[in-house]
């Protein structure tokens, strides 16, 4: 038997969450290992119970979700975070994406459609929309002028001229499939690029915490 | 900088203004006319009133004098002194003049110094003085050379050869007669050749040169013409030249012309010498009766003039000897003598007199001098004060200037301060009311947003909780759990259209763009219809609230899911043009809008229509090959 997908779960809403855990269990793929009703206890948890993938809901009692994976990823970069949200929030979204989460999930989707995305996840996918693209696309030109006023030539995400046209597509609120026939790739060749794309954004924010931590200059 | 050389233009403009009321230019003009038109009357009443002519000049002179006019002052003194002259007030004439004179020496006006000079000449000559007279005279000839006025030399080449004549150098006397005779005809002035030729015969006459004397006063009387005194002088000299000749008929003929017109005249000393000549030329004739009689007459008219008496008391002895009346001519006789003492004595007098004044005058003149020199002085301080009184005048005037400006320049700022200040206090009561507005706005939104996460948070626990449900064994539960579920999954769609609709920070037409594109892109392909979009590359940056983006997200969201769910089409193409309106085409290849009884179709499109109404626009239903649906949206500016 094939080794199941580890999935905790931290929401505070208990139906939601014993939904989900039932979603899951009841999958031949999936296993939830865990489920918080708040970030504190995740937190405290986690350590100790590593999931491949943790779904967290962005609107937690104290502590936020973006605050615990901010927290996590940086001891745990192995483990994939996944936003649970009601409403493509693309601030809220983004800023956990930038904390460490890859791409977001609303809690409105199909149980088959939540599956799909926690497998895409897994399978080196990564769920992104048009806005939260355009938001990263602007948050990387901004890194290039960064690098330009260095004097470094590479963009400081060191994102690939194929990713970039991914990520420009995406924003102009291209599906998955049309920027596969466009760019002659296929849907999964896309899904990876986005998730090397949130790869290198928080290899960028690790490196930038790490730096922070020893109060050394980066090139 | 700026505003110095504004101010200091005003100062300037200020100025001149000053100048200008300082100098009124139309005033004087118009009291040099008034001053012209006094002294010319005084003129014409010289020859019949002489009190008349006397009253103009005064009046006249005494305006030049206020205004100081030269011209003025010129006229009256030349004009006036000859009424002075001819009323014997010689003093008060030679003053007049001799101010004239100074006056124009000043001024260095060379034609009027000449004519001061002949005129005190004049009156030198009048009182017999011809010594001074003399000297007046020859003075007067570079000036008037000087002055290019030669069209009064021969006056003074006549007025010279009279005093030559009196001071007996007769031989010059000519000479200088045929000098100004000569520039008379250049004048072609008849009058003054006459008088001229007058002046040439008298002296003729005492040098006995009676036949050139006779032609001389002939042709004196051809030029004299109109005027009458010439006329009677030449007359009565004519007549002269006759009698010292013994030509008694024509000498007893031309004083009777004479008589004639000096009766005319009212010249009573013309009148004299006529009458005198009458009793000669009777006398002559051996006629002592006649003679006596017009000796008598004479005698009425030659009371002021004492050389002419002289000969005619003279005369008179002899008359009333020839009639034997020996006491009358005796009495004549001492008479005679007596005047011919008094005037020897009087010459004498005369010369001490004119001795003593030839010293007065000298030392008025150097008390003028030193007059002049304070005047001088005073007028060099006087002036020194006015320029003080002008710099002063003119430092007062400008501080008011500016002071002026400067009051303005603070009211205009005070002004400017107090609209700023209402300016603020406007916006900070926009502001407040702003604060207020977005306070409420950040209410409601935060409201909304705590409803909506709520509503979400809930609808999705109404979905597990119906999942949990289809797990159940009963198929009818099962179903109902289904719709439920369907049910809330609905919902929360709407909800984020809503929620989505509400963000502010989407407030863009590339974000509405962009939003739909997925939107309905995904829907198409969840539907397995083939989808194609054309967007323009650069979406212009326009700024368009919630209201207008969610109304055209659900137009056209309808629309695709009209083509899809009712036409049976397997592909929709959709293309966008952003300007000058936003026009998006919607075409799908089915089999074309169902009759209007669709209930569903129906209902949607007249949702269309109001969505597209409610942003002034306009939506157009096509039937090609399919259905186009094309609507027209304005951008409203937010």
């Amino acid at each position: 038997m094939e080794r199941k997908i580890k999935v905790s779960i931290v929401e505070d809403q208990q139906i939601i969450r014993k939904g989900i855990r039932d979603l899951l269990n009841s999958s031949d793929h999936f296993l939830c290992l865990a489920d918080y009703g708040d970030a504190e206890r995740a937190l405290d948890d986690i350590p100790k119970n590593i999931p491949d993938i943790v779904i967290m809901d962005i609107q937690l009692p104290g502590m936020s979700g973006t605050a615990c994976i901010s927290r996590l990823k940086t001891d745990f970069p192995g483990i994939q975070f996944i936003m649970f949200t009601i409403y493509e929030n693309s601030e809220q979204v983004f800023e956990a994406i930038q904390a460490g989460a890859s791409g977001y999930l609303l809690k409105s989707e199909t149980n088959e459609k939540i599956l799909e995305s926690l497998q895409e996840l897994y399978d080196g996918g990564a769920p992104m929309n048009a806005r939260i693209a355009k938001k990263l696309v602007m948050a990387f030109r901004g890194g290039e002028e960064r690098t330009d006023e260095s004097g470094v030539e590479s963009n400081a995400y060191n994102i690939s001229q194929r990713e970039n046209e991914v990520l420009q597509l995406l924003s102009t609120g291209f599906l998955y499939k049309e920027i596969a026939e466009k760019l002659h790739i296929s849907v999964g060749t896309v899904k990876q690029h986005i998730h090397r794309i949130y790869d290198k954004l928080h290899v960028q924010n690790r490196t930038e915490a790490l730096n922070k931590y020893f109060g050394k200059a980066r090139v | 900088m700026l505003i110095l050389i504004r101010y200091t233009t005003i100062i300037m403009v200020l100025m001149s203004a000053a100048a200008a009321i300082a100098q009124p230019t139309v005033k004087k003009n118009n009291d040099e006319i008034l001053i012209n038109q006094w002294l010319d009357l005084a003129r014409d009443f010289e020859n019949e009133n002489m009190d008349s002519a006397a009253y103009y000049y005064q009046k006249g002179g005494a305006l030049a004098d206020r205004v100081n006019s030269y011209d003025g002052k010129m006229k009256y003194a030349f004009g006036y002194s000859v009424v002075l002259n001819a009323k014997s007030n010689f003093s008060e004439s030679e003053k007049i003049l001799r101010q004239a004179l100074a006056l124009a020496r000043k001024n260095e006006d060379a034609l009027n110094t000449a004519k001061a000079l002949v005129n005190v000449g004049n009156v030198f000559n009048y009182k017999g003085l011809f010594d001074s007279a003399y000297v007046y005279y020859v003075e007067a000839i570079p000036f008037l050379k000087k002055a290019d006025a030669t069209h009064f030399l021969d006056i003074l080449y006549s007025n010279i050869g009279v005093l030559l004549e009196n001071a007996g150098r007769d031989e010059e006397a000519i000479l200088y007669y045929d000098k100004g005779y000569a520039i008379a005809a250049e004048l072609n002035d008849s009058a003054r050749m006459a008088t001229v030729l007058n002046n040439k015969g008298i002296v003729l006459n005492s040098l006995r040169r009676l036949e050139d004397a006779i032609a001389t006063f002939k042709k004196a009387v051809e030029l004299a013409g109109e005027d009458l005194g010439i006329l009677g002088s030449a007359y009565s000299n004519l007549a002269n030249a006759y009698q010292l000749k013994k030509q008694n008929e024509p000498a007893l003929m031309n004083y009777k012309k004479a008589l004639q017109i000096f009766e005319k005249l009212g010249d009573d000393g013309g009148r004299g010498q006529a009458l005198i000549g009458h009793a000669i030329v009777y006398f002559n004739l051996n006629n002592p009766l006649q003679a006596e009689k017009f000796a008598e007459e004479a005698l009425r008219y030659l009371q002021a003039q004492p050389a002419s008496r002289l000969e005619l008391y003279k005369l008179l002895a002899d008359i009333k000897f020839g009639l034997n009346k020996h006491a009358e001519s005796r009495d004549f006789f001492s008479k005679y003598i007596d005047l011919q003492k008094e005037i020897q004595g009087q010459e004498i007098q005369e010369t001490i007199i004119n001795a003593e004044k030839k010293f007065q005058l000298a030392q008025k003149e150097e008390e003028l001098a030193v007059k002049e020199l304070q005047l001088t002085r005073s007028e060099l301080n006087n002036r020194k004060k006015n320029s003080y009184l002008i710099i002063t005048a003119v430092i007062i005037l400008a501080l008011v200037v500016i002071s002026f400006l400067f009051f303005r320049n603070i009211r205009q700022r005070n002004k400017l301060f107090e609209i700023e200040r209402d300016n603020l206090e406007k916006e900070k009561e926009v502001s407040v009311l702003k604060a207020n507005i977005d306070g409420a706005q950040a209410e409601r939104s935060r409201i909304a947003k705590e409803l909506h996460d709520d509503l979400g948070t809930g609808l999705t626990s109404i979905r597990f909780l119906a999942e949990r449900m289809a797990r159940q064994n009963d198929p009818e539960q099962k179903e109902d759990a289904g719709k439920i579920r369907k049910s809330a999954q609905t919902l929360t769609e709407q909800m984020n259209e809503i929620v989505w609709s509400m963000n502010t920070e989407s407030d863009s037409l590339a974000d509405l763009l962009i939003y739909m594109r997925a939107k309905v892109a995904a829907f198409l392909d969840e539907n397995e219809t083939e989808f194609s979009f054309q967007v323009p590359s650069q979406i212009p940056d326009k700024k368009v609230s919630g209201f207008f983006r969610r109304n055209v997200y659900l137009v056209v969201k309808e629309a695709t899911h009209n083509a899809v769910k009712h036409s049976g089409t397997t592909r929709v193409d959709v293309w966008i043009k952003t300007e000058p309106e936003l026009v998006i085409h919607i075409k799908d290849y089915g089999a074309g809008m169902p009759s209007g009884n669709d209930l569903n179709t129906g209902h949607g499109i007249r949702n269309m229509k109001q969505r597209v109404l409610a942003l002034g626009g306009r939506i157009e239903i096509n039937q090609e090959d399919g259905t186009i649906v094309t609507l027209t949206v304005p951008y409203i500016e937010t």
